[in-house]
């Protein structure tokens, strides 16, 4: 979720025209079916078509390049580690570090399957607001206190880190560096305390707005539900090329 | 219980902000329908903190609350208040959170039950009044900050409150975004209350105000006479505005 902040440019996303739920529904369920994949070539396939759909979808390069640097940096933390610890019919030998045949193939299923995933929800993330995604889960379904819990939390995360942005050019402005030494980290500490006081003060009065505005829990849309040939379109092209790849996999064609 | 000929009538209001220091301390007010009233006070005299108990935003004691025919001192009423009392807050941007102009506008009348059409036309209609009606495809936060003020305003106006609660509306507007505001303000029949130190715009939108000190109401009555009165001004750290300061 960090991730995702500051919040991307959304008119950039060719699919903003599309009503909210099918960009909701489409991605989440091609996210949740690409759990079910595993060969690792059809996974591999799998895993470049999603890339390919962010690419296509969302033209804000700037924005998700660095954030799909970070996400491959960080699942390798966590399966390279399981390369060497998960035992098996050795294919790598180098004195005590051994890759086994099954290590590899985990390792290589869990690598693609968190990238895949990644690249489509950045995709869903970059052409779908919160607001929506909050709107949207709630006409789908989701109950209410859910779906408030799960707005509020992103309008707090993204106010904290709007607050951290404004504290960081006011230090910046005040000659503040990075130096590392004893009075540089308890200012740090400091700065933190004051920077949580800061979007909690800010959060209650974002809270306030909301409330006089009548707002009960329900998610207003603007628009009627709209079903037209781009939702179906985007449908087959995210969940469905996604569900067609697995039954190939399962009839053991690929 | 008498009904009062006020639109706002409130006596002894109290409230005091999370750590326990008060705020208002019995503060009296009577506003009647289509007045407007301006605000006035130095920082922290709680200005802020009235508008916020009159939009039922948060709790308070007194010993009479009405708003039109709303009882606030019962506190199921107290969310009512709201859809009576519209606030414009002192930072547009703590008011606009949808991902367009035309969704943050038509959030209010969406809550109060409007359909998608009538919350729309709605919303259409305030945003032709602010001069808005160009923006309402493009997300608030791009917006200049005389923009996100006409929006937020539009944004009350959206809700047809019987109340506009302007706190500091003139803040961070460039003298053109100010006039434009003022004049809006000068078009508009609604109750205003109009928390501000601009006492310039205060003497051109408002007949009378009400000087706030420490929580308590230290003076009230036509416009021009509060703000002649130099000394009841300096006293509270205030100077007269210059149009009717005297001429050397």
């Amino acid at each position: 979720m960090a991730l995702a902040f500051p919040t991307p440019n959304h008119s950039k996303s060719i699919l903003r025209g599309i009503d909210a739920r099918w960009r909701s529904i489409s991605f989440l369920l091609a996210m949740f079916l690409v759990a079910f994949y595993q060969n690792t070539t059809t996974l591999a396939a799998c895993c470049i078509y999603s890339l390919l759909l962010l690419a296509i979808t969302w033209r804000d390069y700037p924005w998700y390049v660095p954030r799909m640097a970070w996400i491959t940096g960080g699942i390798l933390v966590f399966v390279i580690p399981g390369l060497f610890l998960i035992r098996g019919e050795p294919i790598w030998n180098l004195g005590w570090l051994t890759i086994s045949k099954e290590s590899l193939h985990t390792s290589s299923v869990i690598f693609l399957r968190g990238l895949a995933i990644s690249a489509l929800a950045l995709a869903w993330v970059g052409s779908t607001s919160f607001y929506e995604m909050a709107a949207g889960a709630r006409q789908l379904g989701l109950g209410r206190s859910l779906t408030s819990i799960f707005w509020m939390g992103c309008e707090q995360i993204e106010t904290v880190q709007k607050e951290f942005k404004r504290m960081r050019v006011a230090l910046k402005a005040r000659g503040q560096t990075t130096s590392a030494s004893a009075l540089s980290w308890s200012s740090t500490a400091r700065l933190c305390a004051n920077l949580l006081v800061r979007s909690l003060d800010k959060t209650e009065r974002l809270h306030h707005a909301i409330l006089s505005r009548g707002f009960q829990g329900e998610f207003p849309m603007q628009s009627q539900p709209i079903t037209t040939w781009r939702e179906i379109l985007l449908l087959l092209a995210t969940s469905g090329i996604v569900s067609l790849g697995i039954l190939l996999e399962q009839a053991g064609w690929l | 219980m008498t009904a009062s000929p006020n639109l706002i009538d409130i006596k002894g209001l109290a409230h005091k902000y999370a750590d326990g220091t008060p705020s208002l301390r019995g503060l009296d007010l009577q506003i009647a329908t289509g007045e407007s009233v301006a605000i006035l006070g130095p920082n922290g005299a709680g200005k802020s903190s009235l508008f916020l108990c009159l939009a039922g935003l948060v709790s308070f004691e007194a010993s009479m609350f009405q708003v039109g025919e709303i009882d606030g001192l019962r506190k199921e009423n107290r969310r009512l208040l709201a859809s009576r009392a519209a606030l414009l807050f002192q930072d547009s941007d703590d008011q606009l959170f949808c991902p367009t102009v035309l969704e943050d506008v038509a959030f209010g009348p969406r809550n109060h039950g409007a359909s998608i059409e009538a919350a729309n036309q709605s919303a259409l209609d305030a945003l032709k009044f602010t001069g808005m009606l160009e923006k309402k495809d493009r997300p608030p936060h791009q917006l200049s900050g005389g923009e996100k003020r006409r929006v937020a305003l539009a944004g009350l106006l959206a809700m047809n409150p019987d109340i506009l609660l302007l706190d500091e509306p003139s803040q961070f507007l460039d003298h053109r975004n100010r006039r434009n505001l003022i004049n809006l303000l000068k078009q508009n029949s609604h109750t205003k209350l109009i928390a501000t130190h601009d006492l310039e715009m205060a003497l051109e939108i408002c007949s009378r105000a009400v000087l706030i000190s420490e929580g308590t109401v230290v003076g009230k009555g036509p416009i021009h006479e509060l703000l002649g009165n130099q000394s009841l001004l300096a006293s509270l750290g205030m100077e007269q505005p210059h149009s009717l300061a005297p001429r050397s």
